[in-house]
């Protein structure tokens, strides 16, 4: 199910809200072990919300979730008992069995391309779904277990409430990658006042509308450019290469504020997953500003485990490279996943390098202009799913069929309105007025005004799911 | 602040789930108009279609299908674009003078379908030795009135499929009429050929069609001032403006031939009529002109001109026929896209005339012509 769609705006959302608030806060204890209602609702809610495009897969993620509690609790179980190598072994199980499920489901049909593409062995695809969200959710799950083996966070004996951390429905299937460690006392505790609950619906029409207003928008153009893409002067492939870096940025961050907001609505606090990425005035910055949660997860569990900074120059160029090619192939099973990995290392190692006196030294407006020139890029190394197509446009960006013609003209008088409000709305700048123009009204003030700021927001993109039908998230893919 | 946050909580829910109740239990919409097309019925509850998924896909249709004022809503999208400055929405051009264009461009046509097409037509001239074989294919508003285009618009290169079709023909005794010239003469004399919110040209379009079929085929035309042509409707808006959906949008005139002489018609064996006004109380007022599209129409009129027509045509050629009943004893129209092939009798017959009328993208793009050489026979 995605969020801009009938069935959860009219259905799913409502209902879910309805009863989740019927039901009491209050919990049982049996056996030193805490049992909410709440909690119970909204894992069956979330297991609905999965299973509604994935019925099958259902039993996949149960599995998961069997899996890493019981790993959980045999870690635990083995200190206990002081017995370092046992909650290593089980730990080592745990992560095994995890990652190879995200192998074979994620990986395999690559995998066996990429074997008969350099033998003549013929194997037979084995034509796997991808089953959704499999990489959110097996990182979510593999942080809890990393944490109770580091002692970060105390094991869950309630299923209930692991499994509702694991598919809890607003980041369930593209983030953010919520850890354990973040939410282990709002399993518990939360916040579900009402205050709460209109700030996280604040937040939802937001993400709402930069996915079905803006997202959309740009992907259509980007579509449309990138399906000519032999034929295409300079301009209209760099026109399309910001398109798509725009449709990205709204779509995911969209996403994100949409999860960010619904878990407020239901009491939890997430943390953010942007911070206005094109903002960043290199790359080192825009890692920093982009999918903050994957950045933290690999910087976590394995950037700092393989010894991160602190094992001199070259370990530290080999960390690099090991945490940016399974960044790259995290994103998506295709070698233009781990070149757009490997592009993002080779920036990054040069950034602490050669760059790195250049760039302190550098005018800011040109720092900035260097990032989203490496940025834009980037995304295109990203977009292209295979290398002929990632040829074919490059030389199309690079003037290969011409530097202009009277096609790109037409796309900028036709998204040239669009493109200022997009390149506006992707900066701090709104958020910054809002919040200084909010701060003098008086309190029902700035929620009157923030009220009619959402409803104006629900409405339009309310028109646009209904206008067009077709809708799918960009992120489902991983 | 906390009564405000509340009843502003409150009425967003509210105003969702009432939405999500009104499609469930309204009784469901059959047809959409604006779409031409039937609207998602509500899905058959199975265990077996939930486990498959195609129950919830069910779902998903009829609730963006059956969702209360679903073209308000669409609508409102579009007037959203609008203000957003696009000049296009939904594969449709917002062209100056309030013309809407049908956004074509090479993209969409394929070289290899409009040479088998090609082909096609020079199969039927060579199995038709005996009869006279004309191809006239109608030029696109858009290419005739290229400067109300929005600027910069990309357009197909119609005019390389007139030279290229025109070449292709020439060498099988096919006679190609090409109105390009005397439209856009005509257009830039202020004259109004096409509707503006339908892709169709008008019934004025369509005479100087007909007056350029005449002189072709051998036979005087009857001038312009002798045709008795009645306005019928001024609240016409096209297959265009479905897509665009503009409620401030423009309307079209609806001109027709009246005293037209008493003929005979049927359609796919039933009887039918040149003009069925009935359907000017339909969206789609274009199918005054018979009724709208059928795979076989057969008119015996009384004529006595002592020849007869076969005329393979889309669309286009609902309008111009009105103009030939005085011209023919006989005419067979045949819609490739609704007959069920057993038109290939009709080639023993031998008619005088043969004509093969296709608004020109619709024959770049058609995928019934390039069956026609199997048809007859011919690899």
């Amino acid at each position: 199910m995605v969020f801009s769609s009938l069935i959860f705006l009219c259905g799913f959302l409502p209902f879910t809200v309805l009863i989740y608030r019927i039901l009491p806060s209050k919990t049982i204890t049996i056996r030193n072990t805490v049992f909410s209602a709440r909690n119970f609702f909204l894992l069956l809610m979330s297991l609905l919300f999965y299973a509604w495009g994935e019925p099958v897969y259902i039993l996949l993620m149960l599995s998961s979730i069997l899996l890493n509690y019981i790993g959980g609790l045999l870690v635990h179980s083995a200190q206990e008992k002081k017995r370092q190598g046992g909650a290593k072994a089980a730990l080592l199980f745990t992560l095994i069995v995890n990652l190879s499920l995200l192998g074979f489901f994620k990986y395999t049909d690559f995998f066996i391309r990429t074997i008969n593409s350099v033998s003549d062995a013929g194997i037979a695809l084995l034509k796997i779904a991808l089953p959704i969200g499999i990489s959110f959710y097996t990182f979510q799950a593999l942080s809890y277990v990393i944490d109770v083996y580091r002692g970060d966070v105390k094991v869950q004996k309630n299923l209930i409430d692991f499994a509702m951390y694991v598919t809890l429905f607003p980041q369930l299937i593209a983030g953010p990658i919520v850890r354990y460690a973040d939410v282990e006392a709002q399993l518990q505790k939360r916040d579900d006042s009402m205050h709460q609950f209109c700030m996280g619906l604040f937040r939802f029409g937001i993400g709402l509308g930069k996915k079905a207003l803006l997202a959309n928008q740009a992907g259509r153009l980007w579509e449309a450019i990138a399906a000519q893409s032999e034929s295409i002067s300079a301009a209209s492939a760099w026109i399309g290469a910001i398109a798509f870096t725009f449709q990205i940025y709204f779509d995911f961050s969209g996403y994100s504020d949409m999860a960010i907001g619904l878990g407020k609505m239901f009491g939890f606090t997430f943390v953010e997953n942007f911070r206005y990425p094109y903002q960043a005035d290199s790359i080192t910055d825009f890692w920093r500003r982009w999918h903050i949660t994957l950045s933290t997860w690999f910087r976590e569990y394995v950037y700092i485990p393989l010894g991160g900074n602190r094992k001199g120059m070259a370990r530290q160029i080999v960390n690099l490279l090991i945490v940016w090619s399974l960044t790259g192939l995290w994103h998506g099973a295709g070698w233009n996943f781990l070149l757009w990995g490997l592009y993002f290392f080779a920036l990054l190692v040069l950034e602490k390098t050669l760059l790195r006196k250049i760039l302190t030294k550098t005018p800011a407006l040109i720092k900035h202009g260097y990032a989203l020139l490496m940025i834009v890029f980037g995304w295109v190394i990203f977009a292209a799913e295979d290398f002929t197509i990632l040829q074919q446009y490059c030389r199309a960006l690079f003037g290969a069929n011409g530097f202009y013609e009277a096609t790109a003209l037409y796309h900028l008088s036709n998204y040239g309105i669009l493109f200022v409000i997009m390149a506006i709305a992707s900066t701090e700048l709104p958020a910054k007025l809002a919040r200084k123009f909010l701060a003098k009204c008086s309190d029902s003030a700035a929620v009157v005004l923030q009220g009619i700021w959402c409803t104006a927001l629900l409405v339009l993109s309310f028109s646009a799911v209904v206008a067009d039908s077709y809708n799918p998230f960009l992120y489902f893919r991983f | 602040m906390k009564k405000t946050e509340a009843l502003f909580s409150v009425s967003v829910m509210a105003a969702l789930t009432v939405t999500g109740l009104l499609i469930l239990l309204k009784t469901p919409r059959a047809y959409s108009e604006n779409e031409n097309r039937y609207l998602a019925k509500r899905p058959q509850f199975s265990w077996e279609a939930v486990a498959e998924g195609d129950f919830q896909e069910d779902i998903t249709e009829y609730m963006s299908d059956q969702v209360p004022l679903r073209d308000t809503w669409t609508a409102m999208q579009s007037k959203v674009q609008q203000w957003l400055g696009k000049k296009e929405i939904a594969e449709v051009y917002l062209g100056k003078d309030d013309y809407y264009f049908e956004k074509i461009t090479d993209t969409h046509l394929t070289r290899s379908r409009f040479v088998a097409n090609l082909q096609a037509v020079s199969v039927l001239t060579e199995q038709l030795a005996g009869s006279n074989v004309y191809f006239m294919p109608a030029p696109a508003a858009a290419a005739i009135m290229p400067e109300r285009l929005p600027r910069y618009a990309p357009y197909y290169a119609e005019d390389v499929r007139f030279e290229q079709a025109k070449a292709y023909l020439a060498e099988f005794g096919c006679t190609m009429i090409d109105l390009r010239g005397s439209f856009t003469m005509l257009s830039d004399q202020g004259e109004q050929l096409y509707y503006r919110t339908d892709h169709h040209w008008n019934t004025n379009g369509a005479l100087h069609a007909y007056e350029a079929f005449a002189a072709q085929a051998g036979f005087s035309s009857i001038p312009k001032a002798q045709w008795n042509i009645q306005t019928v409707s001024e609240t016409f808006r096209g297959t265009l403006d479905s897509k665009v959906l503009d409620a401030d949008g423009p309307f079209d005139t609806v001109e027709v031939l009246f005293d037209l002489p008493e003929v005979t018609v049927t359609v796919d064996g039933r009887p039918g009529m040149v003009m069925d006004y009935a359907k000017l109380y339909d969206k789609d007022q274009y199918r005054v002109f018979f009724g709208g599209n059928y795979g076989r129409v057969e008119i015996t009129t009384q004529a006595d001109a002592g020849k007869s027509l076969l005329l393979f045509k889309d669309s286009y050629a609902n309008c111009f026929v009105p103009f030939l009943l005085t011209h023919y004893d006989k005419i067979i129209m045949i819609d490739l896209r609704y007959d069920d092939g057993s038109w290939t009798e009709l080639l023993a017959t031998a008619p005088e005339d043969v004509l093969i009328l296709y608004e020109m993208s619709n024959f770049c793009q058609d995928g019934n012509l390039s069956a026609v050489p199997g048809l007859l026979g011919v690899s």
